[in-house]
C-alpha cells in the first residue's frame, strides 16, 4: 500500500451530531426543570429529518412522515428544519474556537475543521498530554460552553477527519496510538463527546472499516457499489484508481480518494463578518428579574465566547426582551472597557434590568454585541484590580440608568477654533493600564520650544452673556455684568478667533479681563454685531 | 509547642491576607497634595484628605475649579476622577492644558432638559453614587442647587458618608450666596482671586472637627 497522508495536514474535525436537534433544544431554555422531557423531532416538508433518543424510543424514525411520527408518539414536539439558522449556529460555534487554531473551516452541515498544526502551542512544556488530543478537547469544551455536545476526530487530511468525526470510529478499529485505557473503548468515549485520534500511520486502517455512506456517497451510489461486492471503504480503496471514473463519475473518484485517505487540500479559513447575537426563548413567561438574569447569564456566556474567540471585547451590548403578548423592550448596556468576560457584563446589565418597568411578562431574550473593540491579549487575563473595574462598571451603569447615557462622558480635544466646539464627548473608557511615559495626545504634544497655548477658562457659559462697556475718554474702565458695574483692573488680548465660513461663520476678539470682586473673565467682542459678551470664567 | 506557635502565625498571616483581599476596592487613605503650595499649605494634612469632603467656596472666578483640576492632575496614574457638572460649565480643554488626562476624567452632566431643581437633585445623587462607588479617587461636585429645594439638604448631608465609604476625595465647589446649599464638609476653604493669584484661607468658623477622624 502506498504511504498515505504523507503530504496532508493534521486536522481536528469537530462534529456536532444532530445539530438541528441540539440547536432546537438549546433555544428552548430552561427556566423550568423539565427541559428535554418531551420527545423532539425536527421536521421538513412533512417528514421527520431528525429526532432525539426519546422520540426514537417511542417509535419515531427519521425519514418517516410527520403523521406517522405523531401516531407513534402523541407527545412529540416538532420544530421546523431551518438550514439558515443551523448554518448561523455553526458559524457561531466556529467563532468560539477561532483562537484555538490558525485556521478553522466550516464544513456544513455540522462539522468544523481545525488546523491542528499549531496544537503543540496549547500544551505547556512537560505536559504529558498529546497536543492534538488537547486541542480536540478544548474545542469540545468550547462547544459545550456554547451549549452543544460535540465529538472530535484527529486525522491527516480534511475529508478523512471529517468522515471519522461524523461517523465516529468504525467498528473493530482500535487506535493503537490512543493513550491509556480509553483506547479499547474508543467508540464509547466518542459517543459521549470524546476524541478519536488517528496517528498519521494508521489512517488507512481507521478508514477501511467505515461504511460506504460515511464517505459522502449518495445512498443509491452506495447501494450500487455494495451490489458490486464492495462492503466498506477498505474495499473501495483497493480498487484501481482509474476504474471508478467512467461508472460513478467524479463522486466515485472522490469517494475512492477519501477511502485511500488522499486529501491534501488546505483548509478554507472562516473569517467572521457579523457581530454576535444570541437569542433564547423562555419556556414559561418570566415575571421577575431572577429567571431573566439566569437566562441572560447563559446568553452572555455564549456571546462572550464568540467574541473572545475573535480577540474582541464588547463595549456596547443590546439586550432585547420579547414581551408577552407582543412588543419588545430594548436595553443598551455600555461598558467602560472592552470586555469579553460575561461576568463583567452582568453587573451593569443587572442595574438596567432591575430598574425596568415592563408592561408584560418576558417570553424571550436576545443579546447582541453592537460595538466591539479589539482587546490586547494581556487584557484577556484578569486585570490588576478586577474588583475596582467591577465597581466602576457598576457605578457607570447606575449613573447611566438614572441620568441617561448622554449625561456621562469623557471629553476629547478637537482641533477647532470655535471655543465651544474645541472638545467633544466620547464614551468614558479609561484604558486599563495607565498611559506610559509616551507622548500624551493632549496639550503636551507640542515641541518643547513651542509658544505656550493661549489660556482657556475653566468654565465656559453655555450662552454667552451680553455685557455693556463703560468708559471715559476712550478708555475702558468698567463692565456692566448682570446689571452690576465692575471695575476693570487689567486686561489681556485680543486673541482673534474666526473661521467656519462654510457653515456658520464667526469672528471674535477674545480678552482676558480681570474684574473687581469677580476675578478673571473671558470676554469677546463679536465682529458681527460689535457687542461684548461674557463667555467664561478662569475659575 | 513550636508547631502551635507556627500555626498561630500562619493563621494570623492568612487572616491578614483575607482582610487584604476583602478590602473595598477604592479604599485608600492619606492625603493628596494638589501641587499648588498656596492651597496645600492651608490644608490640615498638607493635601486633600481621602475619604472626606472638602468645601471650596468662592465666587464665579475665584479659582476653585482650577484647584479641583490641579488635584485631578496630581492623582496617581491609575486613578480616576469625576466632575459632577451641575451647571454644565466645565470647559475640558482647560483641564487638558493643566495636565489632566481627559480619558480618565468622567464628566457627569445631569439632564440637559430637566428643570433646575431636579437637575440639582440628580447632580447630588450622582455625586453620592460616584463618591461611594470606590471607583473614583476624587470627585468634584458643582451641584448648582439651591438650599430651598426639598431633599437637597438631606442629600448633601449624605455626601460626607459616601466619601468615607468609597475612600474618595470629595470636593464641594460652592458659590457664595445666601441661597446656596451648604454641606457639612470636613474642611472648608475660602478662595478669592487677588491680583491674579488665588488666595485661600480656612475660616475659623469650622471648628476642631477638622482634625478629628470622622466629621459626619
Amino acid at each position: 500500500m502506498r504511504p498515505e497522508g504523507a503530504a496532508g495536514i493534521r486536522v481536528v474535525a469537530l462534529c456536532v451530531p444532530e445539530l438541528p436537534l441540539q440547536r432546537a433544544r438549546r433555544g428552548r431554555a430552561a427556566t423550568t426543570g423539565d427541559e428535554g422531557v418531551r420527545p423532539l423531532a425536527i421536521v421538513s416538508e412533512g417528514r421527520v429529518a431528525h429526532c432525539d433518543a426519546l422520540a426514537r424510543a417511542a417509535g419515531v424514525r427519521a425519514g418517516g412522515t410527520v403523521s406517522e411520527a405523531l401516531a407513534a408518539c402523541g407527545r412529540l414536539a416538532t420544530e421546523p428544519l431551518d438550514p439558515a439558522a443551523d448554518g448561523a449556529a455553526l458559524r457561531a460555534l466556529a467563532e468560539s474556537v477561532l483562537t484555538l487554531a490558525p485556521a478553522v473551516e466550516l464544513s456544513p452541515p455540522d462539522v468544523l475543521l481545525l488546523d491542528a498544526s499549531a496544537a503543540h502551542l496549547l500544551v505547556s512544556a512537560g505536559d504529558p498530554r498529546e497536543p492534538e488530543t488537547c486541542l480536540a478537547e478544548r474545542a469540545i469544551a468550547a462547544a459545550a460552553e456554547m451549549g452543544y455536545a460535540a465529538r472530535a476526530a484527529v486525522a491527516t487530511g480534511r475529508a478523512p477527519a471529517r468522515a471519522l468525526a461524523r461517523h465516529g470510529p468504525p467498528d473493530g478499529f482500535v487506535a493503537h496510538g490512543a493513550d491509556g485505557p480509553g483506547a479499547r473503548g474508543a467508540r464509547a468515549t466518542t459517543e459521549s463527546g470524546g476524541v478519536l485520534r488517528v496517528p498519521p500511520g494508521e489512517l488507512a486502517a481507521a478508514l477501511a472499516a467505515l461504511p460506504l455512506e460515511a464517505l459522502g456517497l449518495a445512498a443509491d451510489v452506495a447501494l450500487r457499489l455494495r451490489r458490486l461486492g464492495l462492503a466498506d471503504a477498505g474495499a473501495l480503496a483497493r480498487l484501481p484508481a482509474g476504474s471508478l471514473a467512467h461508472r460513478f463519475g467524479p463522486a466515485g473518484v472522490a469517494a475512492a480518494r477519501l477511502a485511500r485517505g488522499e486529501d491534501d487540500a488546505p483548509l478554507a479559513p472562516y473569517a467572521p463578518e457579523t457581530l454576535p447575537v444570541e437569542a433564547l426563548e423562555l419556556e414559561a413567561p418570566a415575571e421577575g428579574a431572577e429567571p431573566l438574569l439566569f437566562a441572560l447569564k447563559r446568553l452572555a456566556d455564549r456571546v462572550a465566547a464568540r467574541l473572545a474567540g475573535r480577540g474582541l471585547g464588547a463595549t456596547r451590548l443590546r439586550l432585547t426582551l420579547k414581551l408577552d403578548p407582543r412588543g419588545e423592550e430594548r436595553v443598551l448596556v455600555s461598558l467602560a472597557q472592552p470586555s469579553a468576560s460575561a461576568a463583567r457584563w452582568l453587573a451593569p446589565a443587572k442595574e438596567h434590568l432591575f430598574t425596568l418597568r415592563l408592561p408584560g411578562a418576558v417570553t424571550g431574550l436576545a443579546l447582541a454585541a453592537i460595538e466591539v473593540a479589539r482587546i490586547a491579549p494581556e487584557q484577556l487575563a484578569i486585570g490588576d484590580r478586577p474588583e475596582a473595574l467591577a465597581a466602576l462598571e457598576t457605578v457607570l451603569a447606575r449613573l447611566a440608568v438614572r441620568l441617561g447615557d448622554g449625561a456621562l462622558f469623557a471629553a476629547e480635544p478637537v482641533e477647532r477654533y470655535r471655543p465651544e466646539a474645541a472638545y467633544r464627548s466620547v464614551p468614558f473608557r479609561p484604558s486599563p493600564r495607565p498611559r506610559a511615559s509616551g507622548p500624551a495626545p493632549t496639550a503636551e504634544t507640542g515641541a518643547p520650544d513651542a509658544p505656550a497655548p493661549p489660556p482657556r477658562p475653566t468654565r465656559l457659559l453655555a450662552r454667552p452673556e451680553p455685557v455693556v462697556a463703560e468708559g471715559e475718554g476712550g478708555r475702558l474702565t468698567a463692565l456692566r455684568v448682570e446689571g452690576c458695574a465692575r471695575a476693570v483692573l487689567a486686561f489681556d488680548g485680543p486673541e482673534r478667533l474666526r473661521g467656519e465660513w462654510w457653515s456658520s461663520p464667526f469672528d471674535r476678539d477674545y480678552y482676558r479681563v480681570r474684574l473687581e470682586a469677580l476675578g478673571e473673565c473671558w470676554l469677546y467682542r463679536d465682529a458681527g454685531d460689535g457687542r461684548l459678551y461674557l463667555h467664561g470664567f478662569f475659575d | 509547642m513550636s508547631a502551635g506557635t507556627e500555626r498561630h502565625l500562619l493563621v494570623a498571616r492568612l487572616r491578614d491576607e483575607i482582610r487584604r483581599i476583602e478590602r473595598r476596592p477604592g479604599r485608600r487613605s492619606g492625603a493628596v497634595p494638589c501641587g499648588r503650595p498656596e492651597i496645600d499649605a492651608v490644608l490640615p494634612d498638607g493635601g486633600f484628605r481621602r475619604g472626606a469632603l472638602t468645601e471650596l467656596a468662592g465666587g464665579p472666578a475665584s479659582g476653585k475649579t482650577a484647584v479641583a483640576l490641579a488635584l485631578f492632575a496630581a492623582l496617581g496614574a491609575d486613578e480616576l476622577a469625576a466632575f459632577v457638572d451641575g451647571a454644565g460649565e466645565l470647559y475640558p480643554p482647560a483641564a487638558a492644558a493643566m495636565g489632566v488626562d481627559l480619558s480618565r476624567l468622567l464628566v457627569i452632566r445631569p439632564g440637559g432638559e430637566a428643570r433646575g431643581g431636579e437637575r440639582g437633585l440628580a447632580a447630588l445623587w450622582a455625586a453620592e453614587a460616584a463618591l461611594a462607588s470606590g471607583a473614583f479617587a476624587a470627585v468634584a461636585i458643582d451641584a448648582c442647587v439651591a438650599r430651598a429645594i426639598r431633599g437637597a439638604d438631606a442629600a448633601a448631608r449624605r455626601l460626607q458618608a459616601a466619601a468615607e465609604k468609597g475612600g474618595a476625595i470629595g470636593l464641594w465647589l460652592a458659590s457664595r450666596g445666601g441661597a446656596a446649599l451648604r454641606v457639612p464638609a470636613a474642611v472648608r476653604l475660602e478662595l478669592a482671586a487677588d491680583a491674579g493669584r488665588v488666595v485661600a484661607r480656612r475660616p475659623g468658623t469650622v471648628p476642631a472637627r477638622v482634625g478629628a477622624s470622622d466629621a459626619a
